[in-house]
């Protein structure tokens, strides 16, 4: 069997419920392990580290701030990928994994606005401005919360698979325009000084707490995810379980 | 505020909301798989010809 042949049919497995149920059964113990470590390891760094000459002891607001901002696009891209799966394969996972994704997107979102008008008060003076960077951020936490409500609104689950799908791929436009805001407009936010072209523009004394913090982030977003996705399944099978039930009940009546 | 008072203020929403997230998912967790474990028993104790099928 070849490696292409081999992923295509691992990834088909995962399409079984109740296998990906075993395998979340299986991960999820380490990967919350993992996530307690990286972060008591990270909280560690983030205040042991230096200061920043500029900002003083603020800088360390980074360390959650822009972690939680990564996470926040991760998820709409992870979503993104989801709802392909979901419109062109049909992937029966795929639409319970975009559902399970929403509310924590929208909570990554969140905390990232919130931390990042927490860091501006100091550093800028303000709490808030409409720059491209936080307006585009505010698109994505309202788009997250319009994906949950559209989802929860329309009863029968193949339409609301659907149209959510379709909206989250559409609104997949705001990701590259949160990332290339700062290039693109005049921002009082920061351009990009880790993720880019011509590698980070930050000292290892900063880089090395908000990489760890940033891998804490990733394995908790991915606890929460599978452990939200196995929620998802059970959620989708107990509701099923009592349709029968009840369409037994009436044809036993009559 | 000085600036730890910011730093504070920031980790601690942040540790807050993300545990009160993770509580969620554990807490609703639990009661599906409860709820999951309950219906196995029921329909592995229903005579089989009682029992309903997807």
């Amino acid at each position: 069997m070849s490696p292409y042949a081999r992923l295509k049919s691992a990834v088909a497995g995962l399409a079984q419920p109740t296998r990906f149920l075993e395998l979340a059964e299986r991960v999820l113990p380490f990967l919350l392990a993992l996530t307690a470590l990286c972060l008591v390891g990270g909280l560690y760094l983030s205040f042991s580290s230096d200061v920043d000459y500029q900002q003083g002891s603020t800088v360390r607001i980074m360390y959650v701030h822009v972690p939680t901002a990564w996470i926040a696009m991760l998820c709409y891209t992870v979503m993104t990928a989801n709802a392909i799966g979901s419109i062109v394969w049909r992937h029966p996972l795929a639409d319970v994994a975009a559902r399970a994704a929403a509310p924590l997107g929208a909570t990554f979102t969140f905390v990232s606005l919130v931390t990042g008008a927490i860091w501006g008060k100091p550093m800028w003076g303000t709490w808030w401005v409409w720059d491209a960077r936080l307006t585009s951020m505010f698109v994505l936490f309202i788009m997250y919360l319009g994906i949950v409500a559209i989802n929860r609104a329309i009863d029968e689950p193949t339409r609301a698979a659907r149209v959510t799908a379709v909206l989250i791929i559409v609104g997949f436009v705001n990701i590259p325009i949160i990332k290339f805001s700062v290039d693109w407009w005049n921002t009082l936010h920061q351009p990009a000084s880790v993720l880019r072209f011509d590698g980070p523009a930050l000292d290892i004394e900063f880089l090395r707490p908000l990489m760890v913090m940033g891998l804490a982030f990733v394995t908790l977003f991915f606890t929460l995810y599978l452990a939200s996705i196995r929620n998802e399944i059970w959620r989708r099978k107990i509701i099923a379980q009592h349709r029968l039930a009840a369409r037994f009940v009436v044809h036993k009546e009559n | 505020m000085d600036h730890q008072h910011y730093v504070v203020a920031a980790y601690a929403l942040t540790f807050a909301v993300m545990l009160a997230t993770a509580v969620k998912v554990w807490l609703a967790g639990r009661s599906y798989r409860r709820q999951v474990r309950v219906l196995a028993i029921v329909r592995r104790h229903q005579p089989r010809d009682e029992r309903q099928h997807a």
